[in-house]
């Protein structure tokens, strides 16, 4: 009987084959050089692209600019080099920040370490050549005062971090409103701690960095930026079978990023900026075996973040999609 | 991001998946029945396009590659249409003019969502093992193991007709 029900099935879905239409052909032309676009939807929005150019033409103030609170100067206030995330590599006095007094910060390739007397706060930053910062602290050196560890252990001068400019040879880190909230001033040596010379030493800027710094390409048009606003929210994946804790990404108000593979919980902080500019840093996390997808991790190495409908669309520098998100 | 099995040049791109698309076509059909198969289609060449640098040959074959993204984009198109009319209890791809073929469907509609889409994978669709098994995520022995159990449930249920 199971033989014959394996006939009756082959059966059926060959006749069900037999009267399905043919496939539709492909289209090449829908397949545009760098990145893809969506060949049904690019009529969807060429004309708000259109608008856009248009609006840029007129006012020079792109629609996304519009829509969306710009924490940064535009590039076009100043010199590129103002907005090289590499110079801010280096260790640092810090200086416009109450309560660090005497406290210098170490900017290596993606590694923060804040000298304070008491010890080390330690973590990771990015930085971006749209004037982007975000940077969080995750370890704290048991002689320092430690927050309960529900709380953010990002110091608030740097939660409130969203932006950077070089003002000649110093950079200042701004907030929201594009206000210093802390200048850098080179010459920073960190107080004498039981640390290695590789711990304390002036960083170098390494090739990773180098790649790692280069401006990201802009949004496929088949996305609509997504503003700060729209980020903000509990993220998750498709259903993955067989896995009890659905994996999830928490973008909240405060910036502060929290994550679950379904196994490894992760945290971090992140901003956005114009144009779908999302930048991110992840701190560690456990390593439980677990197939699932780290969807704080897709969003830690994005750099750019497209709504397509509903979907969150997540891309790396090279416009290439890491990953797709709903609400959840 | 190192390796790249899929052509850059658009028209060498659509050249390299002509020969799937009637297994795209057909999975699309089956699994998103209430959606239209042809955008689904397109979603899916799009979709491998922005993501071809993602393709690694030493990982599988295009098709399965492909099929993959089809069984997602067919499952989002699915929930898309979910929203604004109800699955039909039978089928509608059915052929229709086979009276067994409609209590075939009917049956299949009582079993798990897993071996369904396994029947529909192999004996609709008309995929390999080793591409059910991608659009499944699992192995191989775990697709045909749940091929025998579908098969086993189907004639449990089609006997318990005939009785009637």
């Amino acid at each position: 009987m199971t033989a014959e029900i394996e006939e009756r099935l082959t059966a059926a879905g060959r006749r069900w084959r037999a009267v399905q239409p043919a496939p539709p052909s492909v289209d090449s032309s829908r397949f545009p050089a760098r990145t893809g676009v969506r060949g049904k939807r690019r009529g969807r929005w060429a004309p708000l692209a259109a608008a856009a150019a248009v609006a840029v033409l007129v006012t020079g103030v792109g629609v996304s600019r519009l829509v969306d609170r710009a924490p940064t100067p535009p590039l076009t206030d100043g010199p590129a080099a103002a907005y090289d995330p590499l110079a801010l590599i280096g260790m640092w006095r810090l200086t416009g920040v109450e309560g660090e007094s005497g406290g210098v910060l170490r900017l290596s390739d993606w590694k923060l370490v804040l000298f304070r007397p008491c010890g080390t706060l330690s973590g990771s930053w990015r930085a971006a050549t749209d004037g982007l910062f975000v940077g969080s602290v995750h370890l704290i050196s048991p002689e320092c005062a430690r927050p309960s560890p529900s709380d953010d252990w990002t110091p608030a001068w740097l939660r409130d971090v969203t932006a950077f400019r070089i003002d000649g040879k110093v950079p200042e880190l701004l907030d929201a409103d594009g206000e210093p909230a802390a200048r850098l001033l080179p010459g920073g040596e960190p107080a004498a701690l039981h640390l290695s010379p590789d711990e304390t030493a002036p960083p170098i800027v390494t090739d990773r960095a180098r790649t790692q710094a280069l401006p990201a390409a802009p949004l496929p048009p088949y996305l609509v930026p997504a503003s700060r606003d729209a980020l903000v929210g509990r993220w998750v994946a498709d259903e993955q079978d067989g896995h009890p804790t659905r994996p999830f990404v928490e973008l909240t108000a405060d910036g502060r990023l929290q994550g679950s593979d379904g196994c490894n919980g992760s945290s971090g902080r992140w901003v956005a900026g114009p144009d779908g500019a999302l930048l991110a840093t992840e701190g560690p996390t456990t390593l439980m075996a677990c197939s699932n997808q780290h969807l704080a991790r897709w969003v830690s190495q994005a750099r750019r973040a497209g709504l397509d409908g509903e979907e969150l669309v997540l891309l790396d520098a090279n416009a290439v999609e890491l990953g797709r998100l709903h609400r959840g | 991001m190192a390796s790249t099995g899929a052509p850059n040049d658009p028209d060498d791109f659509g050249v390299w998946v002509q020969p799937f698309l009637g297994p795209i076509a057909h999975l699309a059909g089956r699994l998103a029945p209430c959606a239209d198969r042809d955008d689904i289609v397109q979603e899916v060449l799009v979709r491998a396009w922005v993501k071809r640098q993602l393709y690694d040959p030493a990982r599988g074959m295009p098709s399965t590659w492909l099929l993959a993204i089809t069984a997602d984009l067919a499952a989002k198109a699915r929930r898309r249409v979910r929203w604004h009319a109800p699955l039909p209890d039978v089928p509608d791809p059915v052929t229709g003019q086979v009276d067994e073929d409609i209590d075939l469907a009917r049956a299949m509609t009582r079993l798990s969502r897993r071996q369904r889409l396994a029947v529909e994978c192999v004996y609709f669709a008309a995929l390999s093992i080793a591409d059910t098994a991608a659009v499944m995520d699992c192995a191989e022995g775990t697709v045909k193991s749940t091929l025998a159990d579908a098969r086993a449930k189907l004639r449990t249920l089609l006997e318990a007709k005939d009785d009637c």
